[in-house]
Parts: C-alpha cells; structure tokens; sequence
C-alpha cells in the first residue's frame, strides 16, 4: 500500500540529546493531518526530516514512496518552514515567479500563479513591496502563499497561525479546509482547537516520541459502553448541573476541569439518546449551552 | 492554467538558468548591486587611468624605439587586473550560500530544486557576473589605448589573450568563495576566512618548502599560486598556466558540493 508519509524507527540526536526517539507512523492523502506536542517534542525536528533540512540519524523516511529532497518531490512538497524569511533584496511577487518557475511555470504563467497565491492570502496589495516592508504576520502570509504555488500533494505548516490577527488566521483555517482532499497539510500547531477543526488524523508527540495517534472521526465512533458528551454551558452552578445530569439513566460521571464545560460519561448501550436528554433537561433548567459535542474534545482525549 | 499535476519542474540546467537570472539581475539591477558596481566603476578608473594607463606611458617614454602602445597597455592592465579581480571576488563572491542558510530562505529554495543546483548555479552567476566586470574593464582599456592613439587588431588580440587568462584565474578564487561561503554564517566571515586561508596556506607552504624542497609541491592548493610564473610569459605561452586554476576549481568546486549537501539547513 502506498502512502503519502512513512516513517518507520525515526530517530534524530543533537549530540547527546535526542529529539526523536523510533517514530513510526504513515499517512495517507486527504484531511489535514495534526502535529501536536509541547515545545521540544520534536515537531519541527520531524519537519525539518521530512524536509530534507538535515538527515535522520536512523530510521526510515518515504514521502509519496521516495526519499525527503529525491527529485520526484520537487513541487510535490511545499512546506512553511519555522523562522524562515524570503529574501529580503527581491518584491513580494518577483519572488514568488521565482518559485513558480522552479516549479516548471512559464514566466507569463508564474505571474498568473504568484498573483493568485497571493490574492488567497490577502496580499495582492503588497505584490511589490519587499519582505521588510512587510509586519510579521504578513511575512508568514507571504511564506504560506508560497506554499500554495501550483498544486502541491503534501505542504507541511509549521505553525501557520501563530502570530496572526484572528481575521488572517481565519482566512488561512478557510484556505486549508478549501484545498484539503487535493493537497493533503500537516499542521503542526499548539492551537488545539485550531487542530480540532481543521484534521482528520492526529499525532501527539512528547519527549520526541509518537505517544499516540489518533482518528479524530473514529473519536465519534466510541466505544459504545464508554461513551462521552462534551458540553460548554454559558453559565451554570457546577454543583447543581453535576447533580443534575448525574441522576440521568446511564450516566456514569459528570466531570469538570475547564470552568462551564463538563465531560459526561455514560453507558451507550443504557442511553443511547442520553444527547437528546440532556437537551431536555437543559431546557427544563432554563440552561443555555454554547456547544455540544460527542465524544471528547481533542484536548481531553489528548492529555487527560 | 497549469496545476501542478500537470506540471514537471524543469531539468537541472533549466532550474540553474532560473536562478542565474536571479543572481545577475541581484547585482545589476538592484540598488545594493548598482551601488557595488559604481564602486566597481569608481576604483576601476582610478586603477584604468594611474596603474595601467600612465604606467604604460612612461615605459613608452623610457624606452627608445618601443613598439606600439598596445602591447605595453594590456600588458601592465593584464599585472593590474591578475591581482585586481582575485582580490574583487573575495568581497563580491561573499556571499553565494551565506546569508540564505543563515535567513533560511535556502529551507524555501530546496523543496524547488537541490542543493547542487543551487550551489552550482550561484558558483556560476558569480563567474557571469565577474567576466562581465572583466569585459568591462578590458573593453575601458581598449578604448584608453584608442584615446592614446593606438586602436588596431593588434590591441584587440591583447585584450582578448588578457581577458581569457583573467577568466582563468579568477575561477578558484570565486570557487573557494563558494566553498566558505557554504561553511560560515556570513560573507564576512568568508572573506575573512579567505584572507587569513591564503596568506596563511602561502606561508606555511613557503615556510615547509624552505625545509623540505618537495613541499613546493603544496603550492598546487593555493589560488594565485602561478601569478609570479604568468608575468613572465607572453601572448599564448600564458595558456600553459591554465591548468592550474581550472584544477584548482574542480577540487573546490567538489569539495563545496560536499558540504553543501551534507549542511543542516
């Protein structure tokens, strides 16, 4: 079977360090793909392998069935690298033909193309300016722009909001989920629900090992004796609300870590409509709820 | 429009074109290049008009019944430029990797194309951009000798003999920029590197040779090693030397690929 990513017994050492410890995992194409893990879990060290910024030390790496930087990839794989600047002598759009050439557009045509990354980010006012002339955050516009040139099957964001007004990191969210499915993203990010909205499968890496992968549909398809209710209420006494739906048949516990959202855990087999009678009793208690959501949030599956 | 599934990404030499484009159009066509060459133009007159032109006046006054002017005028802008132009690529071909590693934006060029392309296309806009620096600086020496009253095939014969063996010596120079330029953070450090490698590499050489006769040998590694042997040879004699720096560039050019290609970005 052919996958998009392989990586089989991943490891990288920085001297004695080590930032990946036997990663394996495999993707395939479609839905956005989750990097999550906190600083040094080894994301970016993951990026930069699956890049061909540097080597592994050991261990096997297939993108699309061919080695990191193998001729095969080129414009296949577009990446925003971490802390990455474009050149600073050359205009936004001069730039971005540039790329668009290397990736095999005529010169007419790599205009047509820069301009039309450009336009998705937002920045088709600032085609001529230079990098410097640009804020932060229109800087990683730029450098996502650049990611989009062509169709590429694998791009691969190395925290793709982070830095952006919420309006520019709404825009890039609506990019993602417009192109997913033909272009496949790895997003690494600490914006978990960022992740939670955008991707299909998740990686969880801590200490520079896979602690777990998972499915974020199949968190829907629960085990049907152990299933949950995630639910975020606009304002409730936690006491009273605990007491309240703790009562209702197959409900085995109501917890709460975050203020107003609670996690119920009930037997799918006894209350297989438990969801329909916790609206109910909401609305006998006179409760408003911001959100509910089966299963649990991509937060508590990950780190509780 | 194109998608790029539909799109292959050009071959090796294509890509290199791309790049090279980019690089010459960095240094003439941009305000930092334009103010690298005005500079260029500036010390150039200067060497033109004091180093070579009335040098090559006063020898034709010292000497009684000396040939035309052309002979002694490329000449003295052949001893001028040998060392003019080596000299010039230590502080124009800084910064051929440098800078991008260091910025990153290699970690953009390399998902486009590899890093031997990229090494080798910046090698060899350096060397296009130098031999148009060359072709200036002969074609301004040509037209001093027409000033002087002296403009014949013979002239242009010397300008191009003068010019070819300039483009021959200053290929490891700009190769050994390429290799530093991919070792050290900025292209400060590489001309810093290159000055302390060549005096250094020279005098230790000079210094073993003094001891053991066969080190001389060693002098093989050195940019510039032949430069003391070109003056004394004439016209296409010259030609004999051009071993030597195509040698000298292979090795390096080698040994910068190598390092490019094993270098964490």
């Amino acid at each position: 079977m052919s996958y998009l990513i392989e990586c089989e017994n991943l490891t990288k050492n920085y001297g004695l360090k080590r930032a990946l410890d036997q990663v394996s995992f495999t993707c395939q194409a479609g839905e956005p793909i989750a990097l999550v893990g906190p600083n040094g879990a080894g994301k970016t060290t993951l990026f930069s392998i699956l890049c061909n910024y540097f080597n592994a030390s050991s261990g096997k790496v297939r993108i699309l069935g061919h080695e990191p930087g193998a001729k095969q990839l080129y414009g296949q794989v577009a990446a925003l690298p971490q802390d990455a600047l474009l050149d600073p002598a050359f205009p936004l759009l001069k730039q971005l033909m540039f790329y668009a050439q290397l990736k095999g557009f005529s010169r007419a045509q790599a205009r047509v193309e820069a301009l039309r990354v450009l336009e998705l980010m937002d920045l088709s006012a600032s085609a001529k300016q230079l990098p410097t002339q640009l804020s932060h955050g229109m800087r990683k516009r730029a450098a996502i722009a650049q990611a989009l040139l062509g169709s590429p099957k694998l791009v691969l964001l190395d925290e793709p909001t982070a830095g952006l007004d919420p309006s520019n990191a709404k825009n890039i969210r609506q990019q993602i989920s417009k192109l997913a499915g033909d272009t496949t993203f790895l997003i690494s990010s600490h914006n978990i629900q960022e992740l939670e909205r955008l991707c299909d499968t998740v990686l969880h890496l801590e200490q520079g090992q896979l602690k777990q992968t998972l499915q974020h549909k199949d968190t829907h398809k629960q085990n049907i004796q152990q299933s949950f209710l995630t639910i975020v209420l606009d304002s409730v006494s936690k006491q009273s609300f605990i007491e309240n739906i703790s009562q209702l048949h197959g409900v085995s516990s109501v917890m709460s870590e975050n203020k107003n959202e609670f996690v119920i855990a009930y037997d799918g087999l006894m209350a297989p409509d438990l969801d329909q009678k916790l609206l109910q009793q909401l609305a006998q208690q006179s409760w408003t709820y911001r959100r509910l959501i089966k299963g649990k949030t991509l937060e508590e599956q990950l780190f509780s | 429009m194109n998608s790029a599934n539909t799109l292959s990404p050009p071959n090796m030499f294509s890509s290199m074109k791309i790049i090279i484009a980019l690089e010459v159009e960095r240094t003439f066509a941009s305000r930092q290049g334009l103010i690298y060459i005005l500079a260029f133009a500036f010390f150039w007159y200067f060497l033109l008009k004091y180093a070579v032109f009335n040098e090559t006046l006063m020898m034709m006054n010292q000497v009684v019944g000396a040939d035309g002017i052309a002979d002694k005028l490329f000449a003295n802008y052949f001893k001028v430029a040998m060392y003019f132009f080596p000299l010039l690529c230590l502080f124009v071909a800084a910064n051929q990797t440098g800078s991008d590693r260091e910025r990153g934006t290699l970690r953009f060029m390399t998902l486009y194309c590899s890093r031997d392309v990229i090494f080798f296309a910046r090698f060899l806009s350096q060397v296009l951009i130098h031999y148009i620096l060359i072709l200036f600086s002969a074609l301004s020496t040509l037209l001093f000798g027409l000033y002087g009253g002296d403009f014949s095939f013979q002239a242009i014969s010397h300008s191009l003999i003068a010019c070819a063996n300039i483009f021959l010596i200053i290929l490891p120079f700009i190769a050994l920029m390429a290799v530093l330029s991919a070792t050290v953070k900025s292209p400060r450090q590489a001309t810093f590197y290159a000055g302390i490698i060549w005096s250094i590499a020279s005098g230790i050489i000079s210094l073993l040779s003094h001891y053991v006769p066969a080190a001389e040998v060693l002098n093989m590694l050195v940019p510039g090693m032949q430069f003391s042997q070109l003056t004394s040879l004439n016209g296409s004699a010259m030609f004999s030397l051009a071993y030597i720096p195509v040698v000298q560039c292979g090795v390096l050019l080698l040994l910068g690929r190598e390092i490019m290609r094993r270098r964490s970005l």
